[in-house]
Order: C-alpha cells, then sequence, then structure tokens
C-alpha cells in the first residue's frame, strides 16, 4: 500500500456543485487512506528496528 | 627365585610385562584425574557446544520477539482498518448529501472550474500523486476501495 502514491481526486469535466462538495470530502478520506498507508509502513520498520535492538 | 622368574621371561614376555604395565599406569592416572588431551579437544568440544547452546538461544529468542511484532502489527493494523471504515461511513454520508442538496446539478462556475483544475494540474505536476481522475462515490465506482486488513503489506 505504502508503495503507491497518495490518491487525490480531481474535478470531472462540466463540474457541478455537488463535483466540487464529493471532491473535497473525497480528499479528505484520501488522506486517511494514504496516511493509514504510511503508519503501516513505519510500523513495520519500527517494529523490525526494535527487534533487531532487543536481538543484540 | 625373583631373579629366576625375570630369567625366564622370554623377549615377548617382556613385552607383554611392559603392555600390562603401562595399561595399569594408565588406568591408576585415569582413576586419579589424568587426562592424556595434547591437542586439548576436550576444551574445544566445549567450547564449540557452548556455542551451539548460544546460537540455539538467540534464534528462540528471535521467533519469540518475531511472533510477538507480528501479533503488535496486526494489533496495529487493524485499529487503522477500523479508522479507515468509519472515514468511509463518514464521506459515503458527506456525499450522498452532497448529491441531494437543491444546487448540486448546478454547474460549477467556469473560471472557479477553471482555477481549482490549474490548481490540480500543478501538483499533479509534481509527479509524487495519483491522479487518476474525479472522484467517484466512495461506496463503490472509481474510487479506491477499502483495503482489507491483510498482514500482507
Amino acid at each position: 500500500m505504502a508503495t503507491r502514491p497518495c490518491r487525490l481526486p480531481t474535478l470531472p469535466s462540466d463540474p457541478t456543485r455537488a463535483d466540487l462538495e464529493r471532491g473535497y470530502v473525497l480528499r479528505g478520506v484520501a488522506l486517511v487512506e494514504c496516511d493509514a498507508a504510511r503508519r503501516t509502513a513505519l510500523d513495520v520498520l519500527t517494529l523490525e528496528r526494535d527487534m533487531r535492538t532487543k536481538i543484540r | 627365585m625373583r631373579t629366576a622368574w625375570l630369567r625366564a621371561l622370554t623377549p615377548a614376555g617382556w613385552v607383554a610385562v611392559a603392555g600390562a604395565a603401562v595399561l595399569i599406569a594408565v588406568s591408576v592416572a585415569g582413576g586419579l584425574g589424568f587426562r592424556w588431551d595434547p591437542f586439548n579437544h576436550a576444551e574445544r568440544r566445549r567450547e564449540a557446544a557452548e556455542a551451539r547452546a548460544d546460537r540455539a538461544e538467540v534464534e528462540e529468542r528471535t521467533r519469540t520477539l518475531e511472533v510477538e511484532g507480528g501479533r503488535e502489527l496486526m494489533r496495529r493494523r487493524e485499529v487503522q482498518h477500523q479508522m479507515r471504515v468509519q472515514a468511509v461511513e463518514l464521506t459515503v454520508a458527506a456525499v450522498t448529501l452532497a448529491e441531494e442538496a437543491p444546487d448540486a446539478e448546478i454547474p460549477l462556475d467556469l473560471a472557479r472550474a477553471a482555477r481549482l483544475r490549474a490548481h490540480d494540474d500543478g501538483l499533479c505536476g509534481l509527479g509524487v500523486l495519483d491522479c487518476a481522475g474525479p472522484a467517484a462515490h466512495p461506496s463503490g465506482g472509481g474510487d479506491p476501495p477499502l483495503p482489507p486488513a491483510d498482514p500482507a503489506v
């Protein structure tokens, strides 16, 4: 997941006001998705480092 | 009489007597705790056994830490999964309200749409984002599906 770039929902052609509002809230959920992927990658990294430290 | 016994021994007999003497000496020395180990084999065996024990201890400790780390990772991923589920639910509700709003179908002002599109183009031009296109309804369609809490990253 973290290897994929973060998604940026964009406006369609001939956008309506609903498209603007939809895009606004979908950017929020895209941010949550992207941050979750970042956290997962970071968790794996920190847990691996902790494990190596404990083994030494 | 003693001298006669010694004189009676043949060369083979002397060899037998010498061998018996050596065996007795070795047995007595062994019983007293002496060990004949000129190449220090016993010490090397002890060191090798200690090294094997150390390796086994490290491997066991590594396995334990891997299991503990795997459990902790699964716990954190489950927390993140629940957070994403909540985010999607909130977004579905918000998008539904947006689509049902009285002014939902009113076209966006062309100048505003152009400004927003130009900004998006600038961000997408950085080359670090996935600018696949318009946002679809979060409950399905072209929007990214909610990934399951899969242990495989």
